[in-house]
């Protein structure tokens, strides 16, 4: 199946809707005490800053929430043999966890971007387009997670972006910067797993950091499985907020700032979004 | 081209080891081998694997240390200085060389010549390679770089060509994957074309014009397949000997360009780059897009009006956060309504400047027009979804994905080639320089 990217937006950009009632804006949010995730918070726990604003957020259920899951796989060369096997195997890992409510996608890149499986239901289309991966070329990282990002801007739902590349970024054209710019109009949380460290990683450890997701660093291609495992279990453990700003006006860059201050734990979430105001719409 | 990308290996970098001058005395073997080298360019036609070629490729080290012997002293002859004879086999070089000086003449042996090594480079492929019989490399002289990454002394001039004995260091997408002996042909084809403008002009065509056609087909040739570490040299000493002539200045460019890339620049990061006495011998993004800068400058200087050297310097100094000149060289080269590649190359490189100083509408405009001209480049789609996104204009942003997605040629776009100094037509080039020898 060729990727189709609808042009009948049904929202825009971080403003969405949610299970049919509430306009507004959706952070997912990741609390964690000693590395495990905090179970049980109601939403008066919760302090949200919205460019510095307190606002009053509701908790939607996650069950009613589905996961979008959008596979962004780098099928470069180097990835010839033993890592592609272990990189299926990863991905059908991650796809076994979805429910049937979720939905997955399948964004592949070596030097050229290959949108390959549009965002649907149909997870066993995904599954047999992750079997049929064919290593070749150079490595465009973030050009990949561009139009994986981009996949998300115009839908509904909850978007967990899973990046997976052994190299460096040698081809992409779109400069890190822009990936990151891009990252505050979609609508994902980008969790990424490499086997790079240093400097290799540093534009997807800032897109994590913008996200709200995480880098995961492995030593070979062995631990892909796990951590895909370990993404998804992560990824249903987050709260997920959602207010209706207030005090601030629509449009720029909304600065974000999540805690739950009356416990000693982790919070995690998206660093911020771009409001609306003056988009073009269809 | 395509193949290019997905192939194993590129080339980066010189690991230096030379080997002591060999004795300059005649032997039977030299004056051999100097008369098999002497026939194989005669009977050598361009642009053709022929048995000269055969020969060519098949010469091992220690041939090339016989040829070597000879050689010394025909150049002497050819150049028509006077030489004393010390023994039979001085004579036979002697009388050897004083033949090729009648006929065909020194001019034209020496352009067959530096032919007939250049062809066995481009056909080394298609016959078995010799025995690797050189000696071991000297121990290799340690040096830190001013980026602190240990390093070898570079190859000097002072290693004859023939006798080269170098490593170069093997890259794949970033990675360090081995290393391999650096070409000798082109070296070599370069020393004889560097006798050849010594020379005094015969004629009315300077010798000059044929030198700088041929550096500049070569750099083609090398970009195109990769071969950054022969390529390094071969720029840098074409710049020595040919300093006003623009190709070979705007090739320089692009090679250090190049080495700026990204591309090359994580190669500083695999870990085994910083094993101890391990090298680079790749210069840093900052000192590589200087010396760029510094030769499009140059190139710029000498013709005003090339228009890659325009945009290719753009692009560099985009990148060094010097917007307004960079916009003033981008305009100069859209000016004069650049086609084909480069006309892609401008417009790219446009929207990235516009889209730079925040302009998103006149960044899309760019990359639109960039997709005129080749319109499945991935490149400019994602420049004018990126343009149109920044700028809120949600459908324009969707739309070149849709194009993307529907896209089945994904290695159309030609800034993939075109960045990495490849993209021109080396084998127009090169068809051209075996016409002016096969002319002769």
């Amino acid at each position: 199946m060729v990727w189709r990217l609808t042009l009948v937006l049904t929202s825009v950009l971080v403003l969405q809707t949610f299970s049919s009632r509430t306009l507004g804006v959706r952070v997912d949010v990741l609390v964690m005490d000693g590395g495990k995730p905090v179970a049980g918070l109601t939403a008066r726990e919760f302090e949200l800053r919205d460019n510095g604003v307190l606002q009053r957020v509701e908790i939607l259920d996650a069950m009613d929430v589905p996961i979008n899951a959008v596979l962004t796989l780098d099928t470069s060369a180097s990835i010839e043999g033993r890592p592609r096997l272990d990189l299926i195997a990863a991905g059908e890992a991650l796809l076994d966890r979805l429910k049937p409510i979720d939905r997955a996608s399948l964004v592949t890149f070596d030097h050229a971007v290959t949108p390959a499986i549009a965002l649907t239901d149909d997870l066993p289309a995904v599954r047999n387009a992750l079997r049929n991966i064919n290593p070749n070329g150079r490595t465009s990282v973030m050009d990949g997670v561009y139009v994986a990002l981009t996949s998300t801007v115009d839908q509904p739902g909850r978007f967990l972006l899973v990046v997976c590349t052994d190299g460096a970024d040698t081809m992409s054209w779109l400069r890190p910067s822009e990936v990151l710019e891009a990252s505050k109009r979609a609508n994902a949380v980008v969790y990424s797993v490499t086997t790079s460290d240093g400097r290799r990683s540093e534009p997807l450890k800032h897109l994590a950091d913008a996200t709200g997701g995480q880098v995961l660093q492995i030593s070979s291609s062995r631990d892909l499985r796990s951590a895909f495992e370990r993404i998804v279990a992560e990824f249903r453990s987050r709260y997920v907020l959602t207010y209706s700003p207030e005090g601030v006006a629509p449009g720029g860059f909304h600065r974000l700032e999540v805690a739950v201050p009356k416990r000693r734990v982790t919070v995690k979430a998206r660093a911020g979004y771009v409001g609306v105001e003056g988009a073009r719409r269809p | 081209m395509n193949g290019r990308r997905c192939q194993v290996v590129t080339l980066i970098a010189v690991v230096a080891a030379t080997v002591p001058l060999a004795a300059q005395r005649q032997t039977v073997e030299s004056a051999a081998a100097l008369e098999r080298w002497v026939a194989a360019v005669d009977g050598h036609t361009p642009g053709k694997p022929d048995a000269s070629i055969e020969y060519a490729t098949s010469i091992a080290y220690s041939g090339r240390v016989d040829l070597h012997t000879a050689y010394l002293l025909f150049i002497r002859v050819l150049r028509d200085e006077t030489v004393v004879a010390r023994s039979d086999m001085d004579t036979n070089v002697i009388e050897q060389a004083r033949k090729v000086r009648t006929n065909p003449g020194p001019a034209a042996f020496l352009k067959r010549a530096a032919v007939l090594h250049t062809d066995a480079l481009i056909f080394a492929d298609r016959f078995p390679a010799p025995k690797d019989d050189a000696p071991a490399p000297l121990p290799r002289v340690v040096r830190e770089t001013v980026d602190g990454f240990t390093s070898v002394a570079r190859r000097t001039d002072a290693v004859p060509p023939l006798l080269l004995n170098e490593w170069i260091t093997l890259t794949r997408d970033g990675e360090l994957v081995g290393s391999t002996k650096a070409d000798w042909k082109i070296p070599f084809a370069r020393s004889l074309l560097d006798v050849l403008l010594r020379l005094p002009v015969e004629g009315s065509e300077k010798p000059a014009a044929f030198v700088g056609e041929w550096y500049h087909a070569v750099a083609a040739f090398l970009f195109a397949r990769g071969d950054f570490a022969d390529a390094g040299p071969h720029l840098e000493h074409g710049a020595r000997v040919l300093p006003d002539n623009p190709h070979v200045l705007f090739d320089l460019g692009t090679g250090a360009e190049t080495y700026g890339l990204p591309v090359y620049q994580v190669v500083f990061d695999d870990p085994a780059v910083r094993k101890p006495g391990m090298r680079a011998g790749l210069p840093s993004e900052n000192k590589t897009n200087a010396d760029a800068e510094r030769a499009y400058r140059r190139t710029i200087a000498v013709d005003p009006a090339y228009v890659e050297a325009h945009v290719r310097l753009a692009r560099l100094l985009e990148r060094r956060g010097q917007i307004d000149e960079a916009a003033s060289h981008i305009d100069s080269a859209l000016a004069a309504k650049p086609t084909g590649v480069p006309g892609f190359y401008a417009y790219l490189i446009a929207g990235r400047i516009a889209s730079t100083r925040g302009r998103f509408d006149e960044a899309l405009h760019h990359y639109r027009s960039a997709l005129g001209l080749y319109a499945h480049a991935q490149s400019a789609l994602l420049g004018a979804s990126h343009a149109a996104l920044m700028g809120a204009d949600l459908p324009a942003a969707l739309k070149p994905l849709v194009q993307l997605a529907r896209d089945e040629t994904p290695d159309a776009d030609p800034w993939l080639d075109y960045q990495l100094g490849a993209g021109r037509d080396s084998t127009a080039l090169l068809e051209a320089l075996w016409r002016r020898v096969a002319r002769r």
